[in-house]
């Protein structure tokens, strides 16, 4: 049985839990018909079975969009700023008596005019009725599955929220995506006549290097190049486009006596989180090297 | 007297396959469609973390991490501890999302009130890029069996972890050492 108009019903209540963006839309969305990758059989013991079809979760997610108030249009066609397609790659339930509920969605956001990828995750949302709820009767499929919908895109609002007040920010002082085949403007200042390549930057060096730049291009494997952006206080913030995680966020600690520059991220593994020796190789082209172990990661210093 | 005894025996055996009807699991996954996992035998690996956001008298997390690091070893795999010197092709990252230990007495009601329930999610990450390749999410639940579900709680981490590493061999091509089967790379070790 496909979800029910009662599902319906109690999914619509549901929106109405959903906080209103905290900022002013400005673009608008076209979300795609969502694919179900993952439609499960029922087993024998389940009371009445529910599961996830497309048309009700696009019609979810264009629901949920709109009344967010992220997006000053949202719908299924036309020219659109940002292009949204959500796959259900798992729902599941589980127990003799359907009383969990596992959802496992992957969502991927598109810049339209470019083409470019902004954001990709898997959202995973599960609901466990709690004791009192387990007699509910028939309708505790319905209500497990509903919940587990409306907490998946209770996750989406919010990271679109986070991601769209993001990109407002990042906007509003620099392109937030960097043209790769521009050639980088060299900003960073020759070092003096006497002084050759590579040539390892001093403690002193070092902090007069990251208090003049502040935004760089690292090219350490192929297709995985990412930017790094000294923000204040020592935070730092890295996007990579390939990265599962987009954004990382940690903070940069210069030691001076020690001639070395060192990363502590919260979230993400790439690039590590040690110290390293600066190298100068070319005019606009720098190495960090970890002395411990001689990993490298090539940059350049961005406007 | 010997009515008395066939009751008891009766009362037992329907007690245990109540006990067996109350445990089920389930398991979701995703995979990047360019993901390869063939001949992988060391990983990056890190311990399970805590993300349900509470704290719990019992450990699911480290006892998460015990089954997973016990499973994948015995299979043949090697797990280096993050932050070595060399990136590993495939780095793999765990986390409680969702652990309740549940109670015998509502247990013994059914009806999946009192469920001791452990929800584990594995993820499977390129270790020089950092991306996404594979994205497992497991649940494991006892949901009946009265007095014959004690200990349930601590069980069910170790079996929501057990799901996770099954899936993980099956990945890389290893069977679990307790199966009877033995990889062929490891006939030569």
């Amino acid at each position: 049985m496909k979800p029910t108009s009662r599902l319906r019903i109690l999914f619509l209540l549901g929106l109405l839990l959903l906080p209103a963006a905290a900022h002013a839309a400005s673009k608008n969305i076209q979300v795609h018909p969502v694919i179900i990758s993952d439609v499960p059989k029922p087993s024998w013991t389940e009371i009445q079975w529910q599961y996830i079809d497309h048309d009700f979760f696009t019609k979810a997610i264009v629901d949920t969009l709109d009344h967010s108030g992220l997006f000053s249009t949202v719908g299924i066609s036309g020219p659109a700023d940002y292009r949204l397609s959500a796959e259900v790659v798992g729902q599941k339930m589980v127990g003799s008596m359907s009383n969990i509920m596992l959802l496992l969605v992957r969502y991927q956001l598109v810049d339209t005019p470019s083409g470019n990828m902004l954001w990709s995750e898997n959202l995973l949302t599960f609901h466990h009725l709690s004791a009192s709820d387990v007699f509910m009767g028939g309708t505790r499929a319905a209500q497990v599955v509903e919940t587990a919908i409306r907490k998946n895109l209770q996750q989406l609002v919010a990271r679109l929220d986070e991601y769209t007040s993001g990109e407002q920010k990042v906007l509003s002082d620099e392109p937030k995506r960097l043209n790769y085949q521009t050639q980088p403007k060299i900003i960073d200042k020759k070092p003096e006549d006497d002084v050759g390549y590579p040539h390892k930057l001093t403690g002193d060096e070092i902090k007069e290097h990251y208090q003049r730049n502040n935004n760089f291009i690292f090219d350490r494997v192929p297709r995985s190049d990412f930017t790094l952006k000294i923000l204040s206080f020592n935070n730092i913030e890295r996007d990579c486009d390939m990265c599962n995680v987009y954004t990382g966020s940690g903070v940069m600690n210069i030691k001076e006596s020690q001639n070395q520059v060192c990363f502590d991220w919260d979230d993400v593994s790439y690039p590590s989180s040690t110290c390293f020796d600066v190298i100068q190789i070319e005019d606009n082209r720098y190495q960090l090297i970890d002395p411990t172990d001689g990993e490298t990661y090539g940059y350049k210093v961005l406007q | 007297m010997v009515r008395i005894i066939l009751r008891l025996l009766l009362l037992i055996i329907m007690s245990s396959g109540v006990a067996h009807a109350g445990i089920s699991d389930g398991l979701v996954e995703w995979m990047a469609q360019d993901a390869t996992f063939t001949g992988v035998r060391q990983v990056e690996f890190h311990p399970v973390v805590n993300h349900t956001g509470k704290d719990f008298d019992f450990d699911a997390a480290a006892v998460a991490t015990q089954s997973l690091r016990e499973l994948l070893t015995q299979a043949g795999m090697v797990l280096i501890i993050p932050g070595g010197a060399e990136p590993q092709r495939v780095v793999i990252k765990s986390s409680v999302e969702y652990y309740k230990p549940g109670t015998v007495g509502e247990r013994w009601v059914g009806f999946g009130g009192g469920a001791a329930v452990c929800i584990l999610r594995t993820q499977l990450f390129d270790g020089h890029s950092d991306r996404l390749l594979a994205d497992f999410v497991g649940a494991y639940q006892v949901q009946a069996g009265g007095l014959f579900s004690i200990g349930a709680d601590k069980m069910v981490p170790t079996a929501a972890a057990e799901l996770l590493a099954d899936r993980i061999l099956k990945l890389v091509g290893l069977e679990r050492a307790d199966s009877g089967f033995e990889d062929e790379d490891n006939e030569t070790d």
